[in-house]
């Protein structure tokens, strides 16, 4: 990156039509933090939820709480097919074939796990491998380890470069016959990197490898398409995409699911019980053990509604823009270091400061109303592999402008005279 | 309530910060006690050599915050020299201090550890003033 000349004036991007109104969407961004207005820069913890997703669960519990596939009595019919509605939502978001390839699940964490215990753990002898990458969010590590604990197979590692790269080379040498899973993330929510998601995929079905993508920090920022992808899965978490928590999704190709053993026991899941023996539903039902959080599904297609309302290419477009412009502004700052360097990012930004701790810059930050995250980001072996502890994240969202990286900046100029 | 961050980042608390006293490891110690935040990442080892009961050096090493750096150098001023018992009641009473509405430190002190009762207005911050104790704490249990 270059630095900005002298008093090179820096054009804030534009805010396009279709997204004139979107702070206006959000109730929250009216609030005030610390006397100053809240500039919500954590989008990648959680994003804000626009006016129509909580009015659509005020209604859900005001006018149609019932449970759902139960009762043959009015509200239990409209919550069916309330919920199913959103499942077709959902399925049509990501250009899932069949809604049926559509499992609710409480968030990517527990779709990842799901995977884990009904589609990898059956098939993999001790011995066999996994392969992931340097990059993961500790939710596509764990499920994994614990895998490996239980099975004997062994969990392999794809390099990240010290300019934060996923080394795509070096991963597709990893894949090989005893490969029984490659599991990856999209979009790094720790910094912000873009992986090559197609390439990959190719790369491992080349070797009939099925793979898992991880997009809880893609579908919110592009259009992720699961057939033009052609993954066998796809997670995501609802609330990281302006829906409620505690919802979230994975999708599977309809004749892997339709292969896989149950993941949880109830009702729901099956279609006779018997003290003999008992028979499971067809997909997706065979995965929702259990009333499921019917609520938050509801929530999670109005969240679809609300993006498809402002459009992908509109938003891809514009934080790509805000995004320039936020790193040429923190190049202002000479302490400052943002960590990675590469062509394709999402969403995050991740630095550091020579002379302060990401914690104290995350609670000077807070002071001025800016909200960002500092830590590791569930993301331990990626900040060791940078040689970095924690950062501080300033992640961004449709309803980011200019002016809240101008917040930004100017709060860091306080941290730099702070610790300067 | 604007909170201020200067009240926060005193200047005592951030020549702490800066130049940390006994930031360094100790040869044999009696006891070595190594402590994580999980949440923030922070993490910091104290060592203690303790010969008839009695403190004689503290030291610590750290990868931390200003908030949990200044505080591991004022403990190790704080209580080397002290007993163990008396050490292990002071880092109970700062513990609780830090966690209470008190204004005043419950034991006397100089000025230093007056200096993070600015923390006490940031909750989330809380834990990087007290980890520095309780791994003082869990290094004087009697079974560690």
């Amino acid at each position: 990156m270059k630095m900005i000349e002298g008093n090179q004036k820096l054009a804030p991007p534009e805010i396009p039509t279709a997204l004139q109104n979107a702070r206006k969407d959000f109730p929250i961004l009216k609030r005030e933090v610390n006397g100053k207005p809240l500039v919500y820069l954590d989008n990648a913890a959680s994003t804000q939820k626009p006016q129509s997703v909580i009015d659509t669960l005020t209604r859900y519990y005001e006018y149609e709480n019932a449970n759902i596939h139960r009762g043959v009595h009015l509200l239990s019919t409209e919550a069916t097919g309330a919920y199913e509605e959103a499942r077709q939502k959902l399925a049509t978001y990501l250009n899932a074939a069949d809604s049926a390839e559509i499992v609710f699940t409480r968030q990517a964490t527990e779709a990842i796990n799901l995977v884990a215990h009904s589609f990898v753990e059956p098939i993999v002898e001790a011995g066999d491998e996994i392969v992931i990458t340097h990059m993961e969010h500790h939710a596509n590590i764990v499920p994994w380890q614990l895998l490996c604990d239980r099975t004997g197979a062994i969990l392999k590692i794809a390099p990240v470069t010290d300019n934060g790269q996923l080394d795509t080379e070096a991963l597709k040498n990893l894949l090989g016959p005893k490969t029984k899973l490659l599991s990856f993330v999209y979009v790094s929510n720790a910094i912000g990197a873009i992986n090559p998601a197609e390439e990959l995929i190719a790369a491992a079905k080349d070797q009939g490898i099925p793979t898992l993508v991880d997009a809880a920090q893609a579908v919110q920022h592009t259009t992720v398409d699961v057939q033009e992808l052609d993954c066998d899965f796809l997670v995501l978490s609802g609330h990281k995409m302006f829906g409620p928590t505690g919802i979230g999704a994975l999708y599977g190709q309809l004749s892997r699911l339709e292969g896989m053993r149950p993941y949880q026991g109830g009702g729901d899941m099956i279609s006779h019980v018997t003290f003999e023996g008992t028979t499971y539903k067809e997909p997706p039902s065979r995965f929702e053990a259990g009333t499921p959080h019917i609520s938050g599904a509801i929530g999670l297609g109005a969240a679809v509604d609300y993006i498809e309302s402002v459009g992908r290419d509109v938003i891809e477009d514009y934080e790509a823009k805000l995004m320039i412009y936020a790193l040429k502004r923190l190049d202002e700052i000479p302490s400052l270091r943002v960590i990675g360097d590469f062509e394709k990012r999402a969403g995050a930004i991740s630095f550091v400061m020579e002379n302060a701790h990401p914690h104290d810059i995350g609670t000077v930050l807070d002071t001025e109303g800016v909200a960002v995250r500092s830590g590791h980001h569930c993301c331990e072996p990626l900040m060791r592999r940078l040689g970095v502890v924690a950062t501080a994240r300033a992640s961004f969202s449709l309803y980011n402008n200019h002016q809240d990286v101008d917040a930004l900046v100017d709060g860091l100029k306080k941290v730099n005279t702070l610790f300067g | 309530m604007p909170q201020d961050p200067q009240d926060l980042y005193k200047r005592i608390l951030m020549q702490h910060s800066r130049e940390p006293r006994n930031k360094r490891a100790i040869n044999q110690p009696t006891r070595k006690i190594f402590l994580a935040n999980a949440l923030c990442g922070d993490e910091i080892s104290m060592y203690l050599k303790i010969d008839d009961n009695q403190l004689k050096d503290v030291a610590f090493e750290a990868q931390c915050c200003a908030i949990c750096m200044a505080s591991a150098s004022m403990l190790t001023e704080k209580v080397v020299g002290m007993t163990t018992d008396a050490a292990r009641e002071a880092a109970s009473e700062f513990i609780g201090w830090m966690n209470d509405g008190s204004a005043n430190l419950p034991f006397e002190d100089g000025e230093d550890l007056g200096a993070l009762s600015g923390v006490k207005a940031f909750a989330g911050r809380i834990r990087c003033a007290t980890l520095p104790w309780e791994a003082l704490s869990e290094a004087l249990k009697p079974s560690s």
